[in-house]
């Protein structure tokens, strides 16, 4: 027989429901303020699910290539005769060619002057998770701490910059891509020099803003924008994407540009992480963030 | 509770293909939520109280994984289950009817809800423009015959279990 003080099941249960989700409440803004529970708890999973992820993305990866192999396989007799044909022209184009690359040579080794202040090692990871969710812009990959990726290092498609490491257990990495809301980057845009901050706007929004550019700077359509190297994390000149549009905003201090991205993100199966990079940011620098523009 | 582990086993295995084996087939910005529908399938053939259980469940094992703040996709599909499981009187399991508009319902409000809780928690752009609205209906029928196979899959094994129950008790 039930108790007469105890209160019917069907309270019972919706004060624990209450109860429940005042309890989730909490841990959502918590984890919103410092993420802990978050890597802790997806620290652990990860490293548990990364075999079971790494054999299912090899598994695929296998069956995207097979797939493609046979699919190639159809045009290969056109292709061949195609380049048969293309193939005098190419021993026209080698002598042409051997100039361009003794220029090539020369830039090059003027090339690596400028970028001696950055040295660093490039890891290829693979990409083995995606979020559940269309608003997160977070992947991750299957290189973890014992790979030597570390948080902070920096991620790199052939087109430019995708994010940053954010969170890394002993064999996987999140990656938190440029189109995340707390996503920050200090980039310049290369034709002026005008320095600015790129933040990200959500999964969906392809677009990137960049803040704080100096109401003077002059910012045209098309300006390619490029990481500033005024930074510990992020090195000089890794390509962003260019600018769409450039507004003044209301307190005339300041303008805000839209960013189109170079990079693709959604048909990224690997990415670059950039390891060792060592920026020296020079007294130049310095003085170019007081005045907004490098010289 | 060998029923409860095998449902468990059938999250792992539905959230691993969200994760890792869908992205290859979808790879766009919009992307099927299995998860989600699965809750719902699951708490249209049992109802509220269980769609909760089993949306509390599925949401937790899917912010275990990835996903920021941690809790939001508990809540999330919590309320998605115990949302659906309401419906669960209302109609006999061989009419779809009543399952595509919960899932139709529950689509809209999961995106909306998502993303104002984005926004409140990060900041950014409210809402997107673009490609997002260009997507958004494929993945709205992507999604709804996707439901259609795992509603009919769900119910299969509910009364493939409730045989063996049945034949067991015999």
């Amino acid at each position: 027989m039930q108790n007469q003080n105890q209160p019917p099941k069907k309270d019972r249960f919706a004060l624990w429901i209450i109860v429940g989700v005042i309890l989730l409440c909490l841990m959502i803004a918590f984890d919103v303020r410092t993420s802990s529970i978050s890597s802790t708890v997806q620290g652990i999973t990860r490293d548990v699910l990364a075999p079971m992820q790494n054999w299912s993305t090899d598994v695929l990866d296998w069956w995207r290539e097979s797939v493609d192999t046979l699919r190639s396989l159809q045009t290969l007799k056109d292709q061949n005769a195609e380049l048969k044909g293309q193939n005098d022209l190419l021993l026209q184009a080698y002598s042409r060619m051997l100039t361009v690359e003794a220029e090539n040579q020369r830039l090059q080794q003027m090339l690596d002057f400028k970028q001696s202040r950055l040295q660093y090692e490039i890891e290829i990871a693979k990409i083995i998770g995606w979020p559940v969710s269309n608003w997160s812009s977070r992947y991750v990959l299957g290189l973890g701490s014992k790979d030597g990726i570390a948080k902070d290092m920096v991620a790199v498609s052939t087109s430019g910059l995708i994010g940053k490491i954010v969170q890394v257990t002993e064999s996987t990495a999140e990656l938190m891509l440029l189109t995340d809301e707390l996503s920050s980057v200090g980039v310049r845009i290369q034709s002026s020099g005008c320095l600015g901050i790129i933040t990200g706007n959500g999964a969906q929004t392809p677009t990137l803003t960049m803040s704080l550019i100096t109401s003077n700077a002059v910012v045209k359509e098309g300006d390619l924008v490029v990481t500033s190297g005024l930074s510990d994390i992020y090195p000089e000149g890794l390509v962003i994407g260019k600018v769409i549009s450039c507004t003044k905003e209301a307190s005339g201090m300041h303008q805000t540009a839209e960013i189109e991205m170079i990079s693709d993100f959604y048909s990224l199966y690997e990415v670059m992480i950039l390891c060792n990079v060592q920026t020296v940011p020079s007294v130049t620098a310095g003085i170019s963030i007081a005045s907004g523009v490098i010289q | 509770m060998k029923q409860r582990l095998f449902w468990l086993f059938i999250i792992v295995v539905v959230l691993l293909l969200q994760i890792v084996v869908l992205p290859y087939f979808f790879l766009e910005r919009l992307k099927v939520d299995l998860i989600f529908l699965l809750v719902i399938a699951y708490a249209l053939l049992k109802g509220s109280n269980e769609g909760l259980i089993f949306g509390l469940i599925a949401g937790f094992l899917c912010d275990c994984f990835i996903g920021q703040p941690f809790g939001l996709q508990i809540v999330l599909k919590a309320l998605c289950g115990f949302a659906a499981g309401k419906l669960h009187d209302m109609y006999f399991e061989n009419q779809l009817g009543v399952p595509i508009f919960a899932v139709s319902v529950l689509f809209v409000l999961n995106e909306i809800v998502q993303r104002i809780c984005y926004w409140l928690f990060y900041g950014g752009v409210f809402w997107p423009k673009g490609a997002y609205w260009r997507g958004i209906g494929i993945l709205f029928l992507q999604q709804l015959v996707i439901f259609g196979l795992l509603y009919y899959l769900v119910r299969y094994l509910l009364h493939w279990q409730s045989q063996g129950k049945a034949l067991l008790k015999k």
